[in-house]
């Protein structure tokens, strides 16, 4: 890669499967009042972690998105409003970090082409 | 006329290593020209020259990604900027290389023989 | 664009969530409308919600239907009421205000939570399109 190493890698993975968490708990979150709906999770730290731990390249937009079997109201309907609000804004920060994270690597590149 | 990228890698094979203290090691070494065909696999021209397909590959990213971007067919945005920003800081690692290649080799042709 | 499509998402909720509220609101104007035996009483609005690509993720929320209450509604002995029958009785709709309220309640608490929704992705989004600037 030319300047891409897997540190970089594992943010952009992480980028993406921020994003798509996001879009889930979106769905929750319109989802509260609907007969039925089961809540979405996705899960791509798993992946990423075990890329990392054995030392090959992460792959980017890998996650699983699964149903949560949490025990459900009357109506079938299984999203707490509250968790999923907590979700989204844990993931919006963690989102926002990992794009400092990135930013900050740019820099470095940046700052090692501009002292020639 | 040879490219100023090849004779460069040509120089380099045939200039002498410097000992750890820093005093030259130059007995024996000669700057024929035998001793270029050598250097055909990891000189400096071969480096500077994969360097500049991947730049050209990392560039047709960034435009098929930018093309998503305009039908809305693009996933997440952030997929764009990260390639676009590689585009960017690659393009500048290439360009700063060609810059010192040449510059080190008029250096050397300035050298009076 | 897929890339954005949480403010979709999040959109389509708002647009379910206030069709709800409108039909609360209607309910709760009409829990006193009186009709007489002979006609159906004011029925209750009900807004059924479903899924849009459900399990995917990405769909959002519509209304699937609307649905009305029972027209029965209960009847009260009322012989003064210009609208009753010979035996004194009128109907009024079989509405619960305190359930109503609940609803109403709920209904805004999920139009603010996607607001939210809306509001916290848009920064997400803004901060990514600043990568590698500067």
């Amino acid at each position: 890669m030319l300047i891409t190493d897997s540190t970089m890698t594992a943010l952009h993975a992480s980028l993406t499967g921020l994003q798509q968490r996001q879009r889930v708990t979106a769905d929750n979150i319109a989802n509260v009042q609907t007969p039925g709906y089961l809540a979405g999770r996705v899960d791509f730290e798993s992946a990423l972690q075990n890329e990392i731990a054995s030392g090959e390249t992460p792959v980017v937009g890998q996650s699983a998105t699964t149903r949560s079997l949490d025990p459900t109201r009357t109506d079938g309907n299984n999203v707490n409003l509250d968790t999923e609000t907590v979700i989204a804004t844990e993931t919006g920060l963690r989102y926002q970090l990992s794009l400092n994270a990135l930013d900050g690597k740019y820099a470095l590149l940046r700052s090692a082409l501009r002292t020639q | 006329m040879t490219s100023p990228i090849s004779a460069i890698s040509a120089l380099t094979a045939g200039m002498p290593t410097p000992n750890v203290d820093g005093t030259s090691g130059a007995t024996g070494v000669s700057m024929s020209p035998s001793a270029t065909s050598a250097v055909g696999d990891g000189g400096f021209a071969d480096i500077l020259t994969g360097q500049i397909d991947q730049l050209n590959a990392v560039q047709g990213d960034v435009d098929t990604l930018a093309l998503q971007a305009a039908t809305g067919d693009l996933q997440d945005a952030h997929d764009y900027m990260i390639a676009s920003t590689e585009a960017r800081l690659a393009t500048d690692t290439v360009v700063t290389l060609k810059n010192s290649a040449v510059a080190a080799f008029t250096e050397i042709m300035r050298m009076p023989v | 664009m897929a890339a954005f499509d949480t403010l979709g998402i999040a959109g389509s909720s708002l647009f379910v969530h206030r069709k709800w509220m409108d039909a609360v609101s209607d309910n709760i104007a009409n829990i006193n409308t009186a009709s007489s035996t002979g006609e159906d009483a004011f029925q209750e609005r009900m807004v059924v919600a479903q899924a849009v690509d459900y399990g995917s993720g990405e769909g959002g929320v519509r209304v699937a239907s609307t649905e009305l209450g029972s027209a029965e509604g209960r009847l009260v002995y009322e012989p003064d009421n210009a609208l009753a029958d010979a035996d004194g009785y009128v109907r009024y709709p079989d509405i619960d205000l305190g359930d109503q309220m609940t609803q109403l309640l709920m209904a805004q608490r999920g139009y603010q939570a996607n607001l939210a929704t809306i509001k916290s992705a848009t920064e997400a989004y803004q901060q990514a399109l600043q990568l590698g600037k500067g």
